[in-house]
């Protein structure tokens, strides 16, 4: 496989986003991460926001700088803003390259988050088919700069 | 064709206040609840939105969507 960018991938929390399908402004698709098995499925980009911040949360990596507001707890609920992290440590399941190798029938992304300050990522994010790597000051410029391939 | 949801499953006045670190800041008030949060990113703002409407037992994956 050919890389036209220079991307850390032996960053943990490296994940491939394959975007398959594209409908009404939102894509859906497939997240490939060493630390599970098979692919994770998105149906919107929130999905994969959620399943971005599950693994960096899991993983413990990087470090979250702030923690998230909500308001499950101001509900009156005592049930936690995010799941306890487990005592266990996690273990890579599948190897790098077999996430480096996963393509969308739309677009392929490998996505780094660096940093996670300000309560939100900061990072770089790399188009597979053209070669094209950008950086990312924002969870909400890394959906710009996804949505921008679409175009 | 997505079908239009008919459910009504919470209201939520947001006020875009400032943008820094190419993301936004304001305050976001659970209309429902009457409840104000300020958010400090777009992920933050859209973690609370989700934290509102999140039933206990879901992961918060919507299956709605019908072609």
């Amino acid at each position: 496989m050919e890389h036209t960018f220079r991307m850390n991938i032996a960053a943990p929390n490296l994940v491939s986003v394959c975007v398959d399908q594209r409908e009404d402004n939102e894509s859906s698709g497939r997240m490939y991460c060493c630390y599970e098995s098979g692919p994770i499925a998105f149906k919107n980009e929130y999905q994969l926001l959620k399943a971005m911040e599950d693994l960096m949360e899991r993983i413990g990596y990087p470090q979250s700088s702030v923690e998230m507001r909500s308001y499950s707890i101001q509900n009156g609920r005592q049930q936690e803003s995010k799941p306890p992290v487990k005592e266990e440590r996690l273990e890579p399941v599948t190897d790098k390259e077999t996430v480096l190798n996963q393509r969308g029938e739309k677009a392929t992304f490998l996505i780094h988050v660096k940093y996670r300050q300000s309560a939100t990522w900061q990072g770089e994010i790399a188009w597979v088919e053209r070669g094209v790597k950008q950086s990312f000051r924002s969870a909400l410029e890394l959906l710009k700069l996804m949505d921008s391939a679409n175009e | 064709m997505k079908q239009e949801r008919k459910r009504e499953l919470g209201t939520f006045v947001v006020h875009v206040q400032h943008y820094e670190n190419a993301t936004w800041q304001g305050e976001v008030v659970w209309a429902d609840k009457n409840i104000t949060q300020r958010f400090r990113s777009a992920l933050e703002l859209l973690k609370l939105i989700d934290s509102a409407l999140d039933p206990p037992k879901d992961d918060g994956l919507e299956v709605e969507h019908e072609t």
